[in-house]
C-alpha cells in the first residue's frame, strides 16, 4: 500500500517501464493540473476546471456570495471540509462577505473589490494572492480558503486552516521523570511554535521546502544562526533539494534520502519527540529538520555520543546524570556482546567460568539437544518476533502476549528441556538492556548486530567476537554524518569534549560549546560562576 | 554525495600517529620479544630494554630529519628524488620485498599464538583468512580511519596493561631477579640485538606514514613520539620485569607466548581467573594495528612505485600473497626462534637503519652540491602531481570509490 | 585437491571482481598490477597446498645475511 508512491521518484529518463501507471498519469497532471496557468476570469469555468481535476470530490465546498443585488458582483468561496476552521472561516471571511451589500449603482471593479477585500473586509491573518492553479491548488490543500471573484483571474487564500487534529501531548517514546510533558504533533506550524517557545531569540532560523510530487509535504529547517555550521547547511540544503519522490509520509523518508551512510545499521540522523530535546541541540550549533505530519523531528549532523544522551541528564543533578550514562553505555554493549559472550564462553572458554557456576551450566545443559548457539540464536528469534507482535497487537490483547510469551514460552521451554535457561536470561536481560537506549534508532543497530556477532561467536568464539568488534571499530572511525566523525570526541581524542559524554560534566564545568559545531561561537554563553558557597563556610 | 562525507583519508593528527607507532612498536614483539631477551640475558633483561631505549629514539631521528628534507613525500618519492628514478624504484622494491615478508610473519605469529592458545583446533589458514579480512577492510578505509581506530585500541590496551599489572603484583617475586648483572654488562648488552631487529628496525613503516601528518601538526610531532617512544620503554621494561618476577627467568625463556602465559596467573579470590582472554584480545588489537600498517605501507610503497594513483587494487592480491607465505615461512618453532631472533635483525636493521641513513647522506650531499641550501622545501606543483599521483591519492581515492552514488 | 579448486576458485573470483570494478572506472595500468600480483598470490597458494618446493623468501633471507649474522650470534650464544 505505501510502496507505490515511491516508484514514481526520479524522474531517470528511459526507465518509463518500471514506472507505475499512476506516476504517468501524474505526469500528466503535472503538465496541465499544476501547471502556471493563470485562473479564468470566469466564476463558472473555474469551477468547472476545479470540479473537473478534483474529480468532484464531495469534500470540496463552493460557496458563492452574491454581493449586489443584481448578480452581478460575484465571489465564489473554495475550501476543503475537514481541512479548515469552520467557525473562524463562517466569522470572518463569509460574516464580513453577507455584511457588504452594494446597491448596482456601487459596484466596484473586481480588482478594486479584490484589494478591498484583503484589506477591509476580511478579518484573517495571512491572506496572500494567488495567481495561478498550482498555487492554488497548494493552498486549498493546506487548508486554507480560497475566495475568487468574478472578473478578475486573481484570487485570494486566507489562512483558516483548522479541523480536527491531535493535541499536545506527552511524547510516548521518550519517557522522563523530569522535564517537560510536552510532545511535537504532527503539524509542522505547531512543532515550530514549540521551539521558538524555548528558544526566544531572533537568531532562529527557519527554511521552509515543499518535498513530494504528489504529497506536497511542508519541510522546514530550523537552526541558530551564528551557531550552526554554514557548510552543514549548505550540504544540508543541496541535499533536500535534491529529493525526488512522490510522496513524503514521514520523516523516516526525509532521513533516509539524505543520510550520509546508506548502507550502515548506525543511524547517523537522529530522531525525537521533545521540543526540549530539539532546543537543546540547536543550542549546540545543530539544524533541526521538521517535517509535517510526523511528531520526530530530525536532528543534523547526528554523532554516535549523542545516541546515549537524554534531555533529563541536564535537569537531574551531574552525579545521578553520569552514572545513568555510564548505565546506558553499559547497557549497549550488554545488549549488542551479551548473547554472542555466553556462546563464546560455553562453547570455546569453558574455563573461564568459575568451577561452581560450571558445574551448574553444565547439569543445566544436560539433555538440551541444541548446541549453545542454536539455543541463544532461535530464543533471539523468538524474542524478535514476540517484540513484534506487541507492537502490533491492540492494546487490549497486549498484556496477554506478554503473558504468553514470557510464562508460556519461557517456562515451558525450559521445562520441556529444549533450551537451558541459562540461555533464557541471557536473552532476556539482553532484551531489557536493549531498551535502555533512548535512542530507538540506536536499538534498532544493536538488535541487528547482535546476530552477526553470534554467528561470529558461534564459529571461532572469543577471537570471532574480537574480529567482528574490530570490524566494527573501523566500520564506526570511518562513519561521517553530514562532514562530522561519528565517534567524535572519542576518537579523534579531543578531552575537552569528553566533559558531555560518558560523564554528564557540572554545568558550571561546561563553558565551551563542542568544537567544530560551533566554530564562530565557541565559548556557550553561560559562564556561571561555581555554585554559590554556604555563607559561613 | 556531499564533498563533506569521508573527504581527507590522508590527514591524521601528530597525536594519532604516536599512537599508532606505539601499538605498531608493541605489535606481535611484545609477545614474543621479551622471551627471547630473557633467553639471552637472563634476569638481567629489564636492562636490555632499558638499554635499546636510545636506538628508539636514534632510529626516529633519522626518520624525522627524512621527513623534514622531505616534508610530503614517503620513502618512495625521496629515494627516487635522491638516486634517480630507476635505482630509487629499485630500492623502493626491496622495501617492498621487505614489507611483504614482514607482513606474512606477523601474520604467522597471530596464527601461532591463536592456534596454539585460543583455537587449538581450527585450521591454520581458516584464521589466516578471517583475519585477513579485517586487515583488508582496514587497509582500504584509509589511514585517518586506521588512525581513529588505533586511539580507541590504544586506550583499551592501556587500561588492560594497567589491570593485568596491578591484579599479578600479588604474585611478584624478587628472588627471580638475583644476581643482577652477574656477568656484568655484557649480557644486557647482548639482550639488545633481538630488539634492534625485532621492533625497532621495522619502525621504517613511519617513513610512509609521516608525510601523511597534517600541517599545523608537524612541530608537535616530534615531542609527540618522543612521549610514545618513553611509553614504550616504560610498557617494555615493566613487561619484562613482570615476566622475570612472576614467571622467573626458566619459565619466561621458554615459552613462546611469555605474556601471555603470565597472565594465565592471574588470579583474584579465585573467581577472576583464566582472564588472560582479554590479554589476547589485547595482543589482537596490537597486531592488527602492526599487520594494518604493513599491509598500507605495503600497498602504498608498490603504488607509488609503480606510478599507480590509488593502492586499493593491490590489496586483496597481496592478502592473496600473504597467507600462503605465512603458512611456509618458518618450517617449525625451532626454526622460528632462529630466524627470528638471529637473521631478522640484520635484515630488518638493514632495511630499518642502514637504507635510510645512506639515503639521508647521499640527500644531504647532493643537497648540498644542487640547491645549496641543503634542504628540499615544499615540493613545487611539479613535486605535487607526482606526490598527488602517490602519497596522497591512495587516500583521497577512497572518496569515490566507498561512497554509494547520491539520489 | 579439493582445496586447490578451492584457491583457484576464489582467485577467478576475486580476479574478475578487479577487472569488472577497475574496467568502469578505466584503470587498466592498477588492473594489470593487481592481477599480475593475484596471479603470483595464486600459484604461491597452489604450490604450498600441493607441497611443491616453492621459494621461501625466509631461506632467501637468511642465506643473503649468512656472513653477517653468523658471527654476532656465536658471540650472542657463548656462554649462555
Amino acid at each position: 500500500m505505501f510502496g507505490s508512491h515511491i516508484t514514481g521518484r526520479k524522474k531517470t529518463g528511459g526507465k518509463a517501464d518500471k514506472r507505475s501507471v499512476r506516476a504517468e498519469e501524474h505526469e500528466q497532471q503535472q503538465l496541465e493540473g499544476y501547471s502556471k496557468k493563470p485562473l479564468s476570469v470566469s466564476l463558472k469555468d473555474n469551477q468547472v476546471f476545479i470540479q473537473q481535476e478534483m474529480g468532484e470530490s464531495q469534500d470540496i465546498i463552493f460557496r458563492s456570495i452574491r454581493l449586489t443585488d443584481t448578480g452581478q458582483t460575484n465571489v465564489l468561496i473554495v475550501y476543503v471540509q475537514g481541512m479548515v476552521d469552520d467557525e473562524r472561516m463562517n466569522k470572518f471571511i463569509i460574516e464580513p462577505l453577507h455584511r457588504e451589500r452594494y446597491p448596482a449603482d456601487r459596484e466596484l471593479e473586481p480588482n478594486e473589490l479584490t484589494d478591498k477585500l484583503k484589506s477591509h473586509i476580511l478579518s484573517i491573518g495571512i491572506v496572500s494572492d494567488i495567481k495561478d492553479w498550482k498555487q492554488f491548488f497548494q493552498k486549498l490543500l493546506l487548508g486554507y480558503s480560497i475566495i475568487m471573484i468574478e472578473g478578475t483571474a486573481k484570487a485570494i487564500a486566507a489562512n483558516v486552516v483548522g479541523g480536527e487534529r491531535r493535541g499536545i501531548e506527552e511524547p510516548k517514546t521518550e519517557m522522563a521523570i523530569r522535564g517537560p510533558r510536552e510532545g511535537f504533533t504532527e503539524s509542522v506550524r505547531v512543532n515550530s511554535a514549540m521551539i521558538r517557545r524555548k528558544i526566544r531569540s531572533p537568531k532562529l532560523w527557519m527554511e521552509q521546502w515543499t518535498i513530494g510530487e504528489i504529497s506536497q509535504t511542508p519541510v522546514c529547517i530550523m537552526y541558530v544562526h551564528g551557531l550552526a555550521d554554514e557548510n552543514v547547511l549548505k550540504d544540508l540544503r543541496e541535499r533536500l533539494d535534491a529529493v525526488k519522490i512522490d510522496g513524503i509520509l514521514e520523516s523516516g523518508y526525509i532521513e533516509e534520502l539524505i543520510t550520509d551512510q546508506k548502507w550502515s545499521p548506525f543511524p547517523t540522523i537522529m530522531n525525537v519527540e521533545r521540543p526540549d530535546a530539539v532546543a537543546g541541540n540547536l543550542l549546540e550549533g545543530r539544524i533541526a529538520i521538521l517535517v509535517d505530519g510526523t511528531p520526530f523531528v530530525l536532528i543534523v549532523p547526528s554523532i554516535l555520543n549523542m545516541f546515549f544522551q537524554a534531555a533529563e541528564d541536564y535537569y537531574q543533578r551531574f552525579d545521578i546524570a553520569t552514572f545513568l550514562r555510564m548505565i546506558r553505555f553499559v547497557s549497549f554493549l550488554i545488549a549488542l556482546l551479551m548473547p554472542s559472550v555466553y556462546v563464546a564462553i560455553v562453547s570455546y572458554h569453558q574455563e573461564m567460568i568459575p568451577t561452581q557456576l560450571l558445574l551448574k551450566l553444565a547439569a543445566q545443559r544436560e539433555g538440551v539437544p541444541f548446541p549453545a548457539y542454536l539455543e541463544a540464536f532461535i530464543m533471539e528469534f523468538v524474542f524478535e518476533i514476540l517484540r513484534e507482535a506487541v507492537v502490533r497487537m491492540p492494546s487490549a490483547a497486549g498484556n496477554t502476549i506478554s503473558i504468553v510469551g514470557g510464562l508460556v514460552i519461557g517456562q515451558s521451554v525450559v521445562e520441556a528441556g529444549i533450551v537451558s535457561p541459562a540461555v533464557v536470561i541471557v536473552v532476556s536481560f539482553t532484551a531489557i538492556a536493549s531498551f535502555v537506549s533512548p535512542a530507538y534508532s540506536l536499538g534498532i543497530a544493536a538488535r541487528l548486530l547482535r546476530f552477526i556477532l553470534l554467528l561470529a561467536a558461534s564459529t571461532l568464539g572469543f577471537y570471532g567476537i574480537a574480529l567482528v568488534v574490530l570490524l566494527l571499530l573501523l566500520h564506526l572511525t570511518n562513519i561521517r554524518s553530514f562532514g562530522m566523525p561519528y565517534t567524535k570526541p572519542f576518537a579523534p581524542l579531543k578531552i575537552k569534549d569528553l566533559k558531555d559524554t560518558l560523564v554528564r560534566a557540572p554545568l558550571w564545568l561546561m563553558r565551551e560549546r563542542p568544537q567544530k559545531l560551533a566554530v564562530q561561537n565557541p565559548v556557550r554563553e553561560q559562564i556561571e560562576p561555581e555554585p554559590r558557597k554556604e555563607p559561613g563556610q | 554525495m556531499s564533498k563533506f562525507a569521508g573527504m581527507n583519508n590522508t590527514q591524521i593528527s601528530a597525536v594519532q600517529c604516536a599512537k599508532i607507532f606505539y601499538l605498531f612498536a608493541l605489535g606481535s614483539a611484545a609477545l614474543i620479544l621479551p622471551s627471547a631477551v630473557i633467553a639471552i640475558a637472563k634476569q638481567d633483561a629489564w636492562i636490555s630494554m632499558l638499554l635499546a631505549g636510545p636506538f628508539n629514539y636514534l632510529v626516529l631521528a633519522l626518520y624525522l630529519s627524512l621527513a623534514d628534507r622531505f616534508p610530503n613525500m614517503s620513502l618512495a618519492q625521496y629515494a627516487e628524488k635522491v638516486l634517480g628514478v630507476w635505482a630509487g624504484k629499485a630500492v623502493t622494491f626491496t622495501f617492498v620485498l621487505f614489507f611483504l615478508l614482514l607482513s606474512s610473519l606477523v601474520l604467522r605469529n597471530i596464527s601461532d599464538f591463536l592456534g596454539l592458545s585460543v583455537l587449538p583446533q581450527t585450521p591454520d589458514w581458516f584464521i589466516d583468512i578471517t583475519f585477513m579480512v579485517v586487515i583488508i577492510y582496514g587497509v582500504f578505509l584509509g589511514i585517518e580511519t586506521i588512525a581513529r581506530t588505533g586511539e580507541i585500541l590504544f586506550a583499551w590496551a592501556l587500561f588492560v596493561f594497567i589491570i593485568i599489572t596491578f591484579s599479578l603484583l600479588n604474585q611478584f617475586e624478587f628472588q627471580n631477579f638475583e644476581p643482577l648483572l652477574y656477568e656484568g654488562i655484557v649480557r644486557p648488552i647482548k639482550g639488545v640485538y633481538p630488539i634492534l631487529g625485532f621492533p625497532i628496525g621495522e619502525f621504517v613503516f613511519l617513513t610512509v606514514i609521516l608525510p601523511l601528518v597534517k600541517k599545523e601538526d608537524r612541530p608537535k610531532l616530534r615531542h609527540e613520539l618522543n612521549k610514545a617512544v618513553i611509553l614504550l620503554i616504560v610498557t617494555g621494561v615493566l613487561l619484562t620485569v613482570f615476566l622475570i618476577g612472576i614467571l622467573g627467568v626458566d619459565e619466561a625463556a621458554r615459552s613462546p607466548f611469555a605474556v601471555y602465559d603470565m597472565a594465565k596467573n592471574i588470579n583474584i579470590e579465585e573467581v577472576l581467573v583464566r582472564v588472560e582472554i582479554l590479554v589476547a584480545m589485547v595482543w589482537i588489537a596490537t597486531v592488527f594495528m602492526k599487520l594494518v600498517l604493513c599491509m598500507y605501507v605495503l600497498s602504498v610503497l608498490t603504488a607509488q612505485m609503480l606510478n599507480l594513483t590509488t593502492y586499493r587494487p593491490l590489496v586483496v592480491p597481496y592478502s592473496f600473497l600473504l597467507v600462503p607465505l605465512s603458512m611456509i615461512a618458518y618450517r617449525n618453532a625451532a626454526h622460528l626462534k632462529m630466524f627470528a631472533m638471529g637473521v631478522w635483525t640484520v635484515y630488518s636493521v638493514f632495511y630499518g637503519m642502514v637504507l635510510p641513513l645512506l639515503l639521508l647522506v647521499i640527500a644531504a650531499a647532493r643537497g648540498k652540491k644542487d640547491g645549496g641550501a641543503g634542504r628540499f622545501p615544499e615540493p613545487p606543483p611539479l613535486d605535487k602531481s607526482v606526490k598527488s599521483g602517490g602519497s596522497e591519492a591512495p587516500g583521497s581515492e577512497s572518496l569515490p570509490d566507498k561512497e554509494p552514488s547520491s539520489t | 585437491m579439493l582445496a586447490v579448486i578451492g584457491i583457484a576458485l576464489l582467485a577467478v573470483v576475486i580476479g574478475t571482481l578487479i577487472w569488472i570494478r577497475n574496467g568502469i572506472k578505466k584503470r587498466p595500468r592498477e588492473r594489470m598490477w593487481a592481477l599480475f600480483i593475484l596471479l603470483i598470490g595464486t600459484a604461491y597458494a597452489i604450490g604450498v597446498q600441493l607441497r611443491l618446493p616453492v621459494p621461501n623468501p625466509v631461506d632467501g633471507v637468511t642465506f643473503l645475511f649468512k656472513p653477517i649474522y653468523t658471527p654476532i650470534i656465536s658471540w650472542i650464544e657463548e656462554g649462555s
